[in-house]
């Protein structure tokens, strides 16, 4: 946890990046996964805040919300939930508060983040059916998130149909919401990953009750420049840009959008890069080289 | 014009009179995957509304169009998905081979999210979604086959996305064709010749790269001795040389993938 604090305080620069990753990379598996965490009695889903958002949603009735759930855990801030190799038991998890970051291996065996997970948002969906997670999941703030047994949607469950379809709607959004991420990585420059990915924070944010205008940032600047392939020194200077331009309004990790519409320009690709070059080009970003125009040249 | 059929399509020996059904698919321990038991197939083939063949360049479904519940597999053939981006350029979201699902990002939509194309001829399934839904609701073991189908598409997906972030052009080059050789290794076929489906422009433009860059790493990797290419057949030579370069010659991060895998 030590690490991880370092990693969000330190100097984000991208030496001392580099040598967090090497501390990271050994994450060995552990199945410890319980004890780590406060367990709290399960909460009926009739009561919890999220219900509207949550699984229950569906309509599947305050009768049945309660069996859904299993246990609820609390995660301390920067603590694992689980890691890559733990088992999955049959497990997915629904954020009741807080949030959350997702570490994937990439080609090379390194993690690198791969999302972050707000409330009511569901964590271990890439993993159902398999024995073993795959995924990392760290939690950035001190959070709560409620056990479901995925085969509950079957078993017990009085309305499971409704639920079943509710919960295969869930799945298919998160798969299209993955597509839209990776769409978002290809040639694309650097200020429009970062507006859209500000737009799509406040989406987020507005679909659960929270202001769409104003928002605590949860994410270090090294993880939002890591989701989006670039470094954080040039997400710094964006999100300086963005609010020189008078898009947003900034002080420290508290961000108001000032400008939707303006932001939603930039993803366009509009009224940038006219006056100012691409941000992209100053440094020689080594994730973000995919922005670059390529050169053919090795 | 010049077409090389896949040896996928000859493979699936689309000329057989039989009637087509999931028993004498070739690609039904991929779409259907071990879970299920031979005898419970004809569930999944009265869920099959249609089978028909797909020419290519033709269009399995457009961007907006309405998606009439319907839902997509490949028998055979390969497909590829893509969005409209607001100047109307073509920006490729992934490649499909036999066995493989399309249309599964729009469930519960009336419009469908992207557009998919056939990039070779195809044999399609035709699922209907809502008798598909049906049989998960009667069916434990049904409901379960789609909950892992999802969640393996969604994991697929962030694989896929988790490409773009890592590293160097030639390191997502290579984990592509890693991928695809692997890809046409489970569908029966040799993991060291295949014909690549798709242009080079499209591996681009799904890697992020140029149509040129690509080019030049095919090169690249033909004078290191790791692949053969001529046209779009392509030769793997040293799979254990293009590992390395997948995961970026770092030696240090090699046991690490071992262990995972």
């Amino acid at each position: 946890m030590k690490r991880l604090n370092a990693a969000r305080q330190g100097p984000p620069s991208r030496r001392s990046r580099a040598a967090v990753w090497r501390k990271m990379e050994p994450l060995p598996p552990t199945r410890a996964l319980p004890g780590e965490h406060k367990i709290l009695s399960a909460f009926g889903c009739a009561r919890c805040l999220a219900r509207g958002t949550c699984l229950p949603a569906c309509g599947a009735g305050a009768a049945g919300g309660g069996q859904l759930v299993g246990r609820r855990l609390r995660v301390a801030r920067d603590a694992f939930l689980y890691r890559s190799g733990d088992a999955v038991n049959g497990l997915f998890y629904a954020v009741r508060y807080g949030s959350f970051k997702t570490y994937r291996a990439d080609a090379g065996g390194r993690p690198r983040l791969a999302g972050f997970q707000l409330g009511t948002d569901m964590l271990g969906l890439d993993a159902i059916g398999l024995r073993q997670h795959s995924c990392t999941v760290v939690a950035l703030e001190d959070s709560e998130v409620c056990e479901v047994a995925s085969d509950s949607m079957h078993t017990k469950h009085q309305h499971n149909a409704t639920l079943q379809r509710f919960f295969h709607g869930v799945l298919s959004k998160e798969i299209a919401r993955e597509q839209y991420l990776a769409m978002l990585l290809r040639n694309t420059r650097a200020d429009q990953r970062l507006a859209a990915f500000l737009l799509h924070l406040s989406w987020r944010y507005a679909a659960r009750g929270y202001s769409a205008s104003q928002f605590r940032l949860a994410m270090s600047r090294i993880d939002i420049a890591d989701l989006l392939g670039l470094t954080p020194e040039s997400v710094s200077r964006l999100l300086y840009r963005f609010k020189q331009r008078g898009l947003i309004d900034l002080q420290g990790r508290d961000i108001s959008l000032r400008d939707a519409a303006g932001l939603k320009a930039v993803v366009v690709g509009e009224g940038e890069g006219d006056a100012t070059p691409p941000p992209t080009t100053i440094p020689p970003p080594r994730r973000g080289a995919e922005t670059l125009p390529d050169t053919g040249q090795q | 014009m010049n077409h090389h059929p896949s040896p996928i399509l000859l493979a699936a020996g689309a000329s057989t009179n039989a009637k087509p059904s999931c028993a004498n698919c070739r690609a039904n321990h991929i779409c259907l995957r071990s879970d299920v038991p031979v005898e419970n197939y004809g569930v999944f083939d009265r869920m099959v509304q249609r089978r028909y063949t797909l020419l290519r360049g033709e269009h399995l479904f457009q961007m907006n169009e309405p998606v009439h519940d319907r839902l997509y597999v490949l028998r055979s053939g390969h497909s590829k998905t893509y969005h409209l981006d607001s100047d109307g350029q073509q920006r490729i979201s992934g490649f499909q081979m036999s066995g493989e699902f399309l249309g599964l990002d729009a469930i519960g939509l009336r419009q469908q999210r992207g557009a998919a194309l056939a990039l070779s001829d195809c044999e399609v399934c035709e699922i209907s979604h809502r008798r598909l839904q049906q049989a998960a609701d009667q069916s434990v073991p049904v409901g379960a086959w789609l909950r892992t189908l999802l969640s393996k598409e969604l994991s697929r997906q962030q694989n896929a996305t988790q490409l773009l972030r890592s590293g160097r052009a030639e390191q997502k080059f290579a984990v592509f064709l890693l991928r695809l050789s692997w890809c046409f290794a489970e569908r029966g076929g040799t993991p060291d010749s295949f014909h690549l489906p798709m242009t080079r422009q499209e591996i681009g433009d799904f890697l992020g790269l140029t149509a040129a860059t690509i080019s030049r790493l095919l090169l690249q990797f033909k004078r290191a001795a790791c692949v053969d290419a001529c046209g779009r057949d392509l030769v793997v030579l040293d799979h254990a040389g293009l590992r390395a370069i997948a995961q970026g010659g770092d030696a240090a991060a090699a046991p690490a993938q071992r262990q995972r895998a």
